[in-house]
């Protein structure tokens, strides 16, 4: 459990890096690299260094030729881990009081709170 | 004119501006530390001789004088003799009492080594004051003093220079990869895409500045040179426009007096003058000034009422500030390491 809560402590910026391979897959550090800058104007040297973290981290696997990238971790493994710690760190451990602050929030949309009240239907059929 | 005598009398300056610093802190302008920081970053890096008139010593010796009822020591050396020698009996000296001719000697001997017309020029101009003589005696004094210092370090010149160039490198080393570290962390930051953010940006553009976003930080903070970017922390509230308009008048101030680069002088600087600790003591209390003086206009531009809006502010932003950015070398952030009882004095100020 240590490991992976270690693997999935991704600062901002790698989770940048990550989110390119999540959307094209294995691509090789130069398309990242490319990606990011004209997303990010992030130059070369920069994307490379949070690569190698990233591979530091076990996020990231590299393989030759080329140096292809690939994504050790899913999105959605990240994205439960950040959940349950701000569950834990902001709403005292309890889902309800997020799912509760979501609704009052007044930005969400028509349409987003549809599709809320469609995932909670689902979940009541399962 | 040798480093050891240019750090003497940096020594001297900044013990002067942090006694006017200490006593009359609250009632001058912040701008007024900043100039006597310059004065005092020229007097360390550029190499040349003052005339005795606008010494510092002359200063602390005239206003001494007003003050000591005993004059036993100005007694000690030969006034008449010194208004007496003429310019052009230079040559003619040893007439002169023995110890003048030791103290001038000495003047002679350090300036023979760089600079020989130097020599005769500048005991010309310690002989030709005749407006205040106490003055020259004691830029005399002074002077011999610091000649003194620097001709024993020269006796061992090899082992001190080595000493002094490993500490030199030291300091570079230090600055440049707590530099390097800095702006990697700086490079990895995103553009901001805000509303608000934009339309700052189209006000206000000496140089190509940009604003980015980045949680590796607490505080709003600016760096580069070239092209200034403002740093903002991520959970910076972007609908907070009033506190926004402080945040950002604060990193423009900083931007438009080119903070940056001044404080790169005064780490070149340090490197240079790295034995003497008052140097050090004037890195602290500079990089201070120059964030009080930003606070100051801030203030001073968006009326009082900003005052207690503004104090609230710095206070959050010290509540926030967390160990990974607190110190930059070359950045220009809100809080820059600053000691609590300082930062609580400063919050007075406003």
């Amino acid at each position: 459990m240590g490991g992976e809560n270690d693997r999935t402590k991704l600062f901002d910026s790698e989770l940048k890096v990550m989110n390119v391979l999540w959307k094209e897959g294995v691509v090789p550090a130069k398309r990242v690299a490319e990606v990011l800058n004209k997303e990010l104007g992030w130059n070369k040297n920069t994307t490379y260094t949070l690569i190698k973290r990233c591979m530091k981290k076990e996020a990231i696997e590299r393989s030759e030729p080329n140096f292809m990238c690939r994504a050790l971790v899913s999105q959605e493994e990240v994205q439960e881990a950040e959940t349950n710690e701000l569950i834990d760190k902001v709403y005292d451990g309890s889902a309800d009081k997020l799912f509760a602050a979501l609704l009052g929030r007044k930005k969400l949309t028509a349409g987003q709170i549809e599709r809320l009240r469609q995932i909670v239907e689902e979940e009541d059929d399962r | 004119m040798s480093i050891v005598q240019m750090s003497f009398s940096g020594a001297v300056l900044i013990l002067a501006v942090v006694v006017l610093r200490a006593l009359a802190m609250n009632r001058l302008p912040k701008d007024t530390f900043l100039i006597l920081w310059g004065i005092v970053l020229f007097r360390l890096i550029v190499p040349f001789s003052v005339p005795s008139e606008l010494s510092v010593y002359s200063w602390i010796g005239r206003s001494l004088d007003r003050t000591v009822i005993d004059t036993g020591i100005s007694e000690q050396l030969p006034k008449n003799n010194l208004n007496q020698v003429p310019l052009e009996n230079i040559d003619r000296a040893d007439e002169v009492n023995p110890k003048l001719i030791l103290e001038n000697d000495t003047h002679v001997i350090n300036y023979t080594k760089t600079d020989p017309s130097q020599a005769v020029q500048s005991t010309a101009q310690a002989v030709e004051s005749k407006s205040d003589a106490q003055n020259t005696d004691n830029h005399v004094i002074f002077s011999a003093m610091a000649e003194k210092l620097a001709a024993f370090m020269n006796d061992t010149v090899s082992i001190r220079l080595v000493i002094w160039c490993v500490g030199m490198l030291a300091c570079m080393t230090y600055f440049t990869q707590s530099y390097l570290r800095c702006r990697f962390e700086f490079q990895t930051s995103v553009p901001v895409e805000n509303l608000a953010a934009q339309r700052w940006l189209t006000k206000h553009c000496c140089r190509t500045i940009s604003i980015r976003q980045s949680d590796r930080i607490s505080t709003p903070l600016t760096y580069g040179i070239w092209r200034p970017v403002i740093l903002m922390p991520k959970d910076t509230d972007w609908e907070n426009t009033q506190q926004l308009q402080y945040i950002l008048a604060h990193e423009y101030i900083h931007i438009c007096r080119c903070d940056a680069l001044t404080k790169l002088v005064c780490i070149f600087a340090l490197c240079i003058h790295w034995f003497n600790p008052l140097v050090w003591i004037m890195y602290v209390f500079f990089n201070r000034d120059v964030e009080i003086s930003c606070d100051e206009h801030v203030v001073r531009r968006f009326g009082e009422n900003a005052k207690s809006v503004y104090a609230k502010m710095l206070i959050q932003m010290e509540e926030k500030r967390s160990n990974v950015m607190t110190y930059l070398p070359l950045g220009n952030g809100f809080l820059f390491k600053i000691g609590k009882n300082e930062w609580k004095r400063g919050l007075q100020q406003l």
